[in-house]
């Protein structure tokens, strides 16, 4: 380098990703709980099930390790596996699926998932974001969506404490409104983790939620018994689709916000904020576009 | 938004400055369409006019024989003719009278400064401008009662309404130094702002400081300084404080050199380097500076420091659309839009934040200049 500055900083995408990897961590360890030694406790599963929820980010962990070597192996770069979103967007992808997938179709869905966003490479309106809603779509329509974990929601008695600490059913490890909580706390002390845009679409979606609990007179915690916490912690500030002047950011937050709610709260559905985020990021470079004045 | 740019290799510097200001031979630069009024031969004395230009006159920083003219660098290493005196060591000076009437005949830059302070507030800008570089902490500790005295003079010379002198928060020893001497100067203030890389530069300042004040005027430390030996002790400024510093540096050290000084024997004879690694010269910080060969480079007004460092070369990775470099810039402008779009903002100010913030180690200053259009 022949000219200044001389020095750079020493924050990168493996920084980054490591906090990431930290930040889900609790949350699959809670998974092991909630859907292992919780369900073997109540005589659910046994001993030897516990760990089966395992199984799941394993595949994703191993089949995006294989795809990303040959991917790079065919591309003639030198093999990086720790700088690859890609493994991180698999084992997101294994944290949101139903419990009782069948793992052959899992495979082949992810296998075609991870094939796809690796050949688009960023460069694309492809959001992984909406090939996980896709793959979703098509496993929703291949078993009982009720049916996420071994028990239902109907065999527990939900209280407002369970809801908060994620003891219903749900994505495997996505349900633990206090471990999104404490991996977003952990997550923005990182400079490049755009902390904002959860801080935006979870204040704007809890504004519209209060006033239409206020309303409906039902009870604002229901509001939170879905993956609202984990996709806008997690999905929505993705680096590679989410806007980065600040502006932009603002108004994709808000939006998602706002849409989250409408999905979610007034019709019901519950994994409304995927396809909203989706949606969004898919035109994160029009948000960015919006408001431009800092030329 | 500025960054506290860590001091990771620890580069304090030493609290003692050396003084350096008695050199053999002094090589003063001057412009190659210079005027020049000396020959080969003549008895110069200090302050005595050698050259000039419409906009800049160039003086003798000793009193001695011209020897000769050569071709030097400067702290863009860019090759300049210069004018070789040998030092008699008896520091003879003309007799020189400034007022601010005739200021602009040997400082144009801070005439036309000085013409618009009437009732308005002073801001003394005595923050760092560059990681590494310490001069204006030693400044302050060296010349605290006499940049009051010049402040309190100019306050009451132009009709001041206040005098505000800001510094880093972190930089304790100028806030100490200066707190126990104020008391008697009640025309002038101390304002603290985060020492964070950038708050230096005189655009930034200005947009932190239009918040408390609102007819400001923005000068340095060096510029008081320049007052206070033109106005008061009715001399020219011959000397300045540099930093030598960086990884290769043993012991930082900040040195008191004559102007025209070969810099290379002053850092020979005062810092030691170290040999494990291949070490580079840069002129004015790690940030902003320039990569200089230290054999032909001679000492200036406009150098303010040399950093002896390796230098790491950083493998430019594809945007990760992380928009650090948008959210740190001083100014508010969007490089990483810029780049994209092959566009020139004329408001940057190439501080090169926006390189060092990067984590992708995507290199904007190449981009951003306007001959990269």
């Amino acid at each position: 380098m022949d000219h200044a500055p001389y020095i750079k900083t020493d924050n990168s995408l493996l920084k980054y990703l490591t906090k990431y990897y930290i930040a889900i961590l609790p949350l699959i360890l809670f998974g092991i709980y909630k859907n292992g030694v919780y369900l073997y406790q109540q005589n659910f599963i046994s001993f030897g099930a516990i760990l089966k929820v395992l199984i799941l980010p394993i595949i994703s962990l191993f089949t995006s390790i294989i795809i990303e070597m040959s991917y790079q192996k065919l591309k003639k770069d030198k093999i990086n596996l720790l700088e690859s979103p890609y493994i991180l967007y698999s084992i997101i992808i294994a944290m949101m699926m139903p419990y009782h997938i069948n793992y052959l179709v899992y495979i082949v869905l992810l296998f075609f998932t991870l094939l796809i966003l690796r050949m688009v490479d960023h460069k694309n309106l492809i959001s992984p974001v909406l090939v996980i809603y896709l793959i979703f779509f098509l496993v929703f329509s291949l078993y009982d969506n009720t049916a996420f974990n071994t028990f239902k929601d109907e065999n527990l008695t939900l209280s407002n404490i369970k809801i908060i600490l994620g003891m219903y059913s749900g994505g495997i490890f996505i349900t633990s409104n206090i471990l999104c909580i404490v991996g977003y706390l952990l997550l923005k002390t990182n400079f490049i983790y755009k902390k904002d845009i959860p801080l935006y679409i979870l204040i704007t979606y809890l504004i519209c939620s209060f006033i239409y609990c206020l309303i409906t007179k039902t009870n604002l915690v229901t509001c939170f018994l879905n993956p609202i916490l984990f996709t806008s912690v997690f999905i929505a500030p993705n680096l590679f689709y989410s806007p980065y002047t600040k502006n932009g950011r603002r108004i994709y937050s808000i939006i998602i916000g706002i849409l989250c709610f409408l999905l979610i709260v007034v019709f019901k559905l519950s994994y409304g904020s995927i396809l909203v985020i989706a949606i969004c990021q898919a035109f994160h470079k029009t948000f960015d576009n919006l408001k431009r004045t800092d030329i | 938004m500025g960054v506290d740019i860590k001091d990771e290799y620890n580069l304090k510097v030493s609290y003692k400055v050396v003084d350096y200001t008695l050199p053999k031979i002094v090589y003063i630069t001057i412009a190659p369409t210079a005027k020049v009024y000396v020959k080969v031969g003549d008895k110069v004395l200090k302050d005595q006019l050698l050259a000039e230009i419409k906009t800049k006159k160039y003086y003798s920083s000793i009193s001695g024989t011209i020897i000769g003219f050569c071709k030097v660098k400067d702290h863009n290493n860019k090759n300049l003719p210069a004018i070789a005196i040998k030092n008699n060591f008896k520091e003879q000076s003309k007799k020189i009278k400034i007022d601010y009437n005739n200021v602009e005949q040997c400082d144009l830059k801070l005439s036309s400064k000085l013409k618009t302070l009437k009732d308005c507030t002073l801001i003394v800008n005595a923050l760092e401008d560059e990681p590494y570089i310490a001069n204006n902490i030693l400044i302050i500790r060296d010349y605290c009662e006499k940049i009051l005295k010049t402040l309190d003079k100019l306050a009451n010379d132009f009709n001041l309404s206040k005098v505000v002198i800001i510094i880093g928060i972190n930089d304790k020893d100028s806030i100490n130094k200066l707190w126990n001497s104020i008391g008697r100067y009640p025309n002038i203030t101390v304002n603290l702002i985060d020492s964070d890389y950038t708050n230096s530069c005189e655009i930034v300042l200005a947009k932190k400081v239009k918040k408390h004040y609102s007819n400001f005027k923005i000068i340095s430390l060096y510029d008081v300084l320049k007052v206070y030996n033109y106005f008061i002790n009715n001399t020219l400024v011959s000397q300045k404080y540099i930093t030598i510093s960086g990884r290769g540096v043993q012991k930082p050290k900040v040195i008191n050199i004559k102007y025209g000084t070969p810099l290379i024997q002053a850092i020979n004879d005062n810092i030691k380097i170290k040999k494990d690694l291949e070490y580079h010269f840069i002129t004015n910080g790690l940030m902003k500076g320039k990569e200089v060969d230290l054999n032909l480079l001679c000492m200036n007004e406009n150098i303010d420091g040399i950093i002896i460092q390796d230098i790491k070369s950083y493998l430019e990775k594809p945007c990760i659309n992380c928009g650090l470099c948008a959210k740190f810039c001083p100014i508010g402008l969007d490089p990483k839009y810029l780049k994209e779009n092959k566009k020139y903002s004329n408001k940057c100010i190439h501080c090169n934040l926006c390189s060092y913030i990067c984590p992708s180690h995507i290199d904007f200053s190449k981009y951003l200049k306007k001959e990269a259009k």
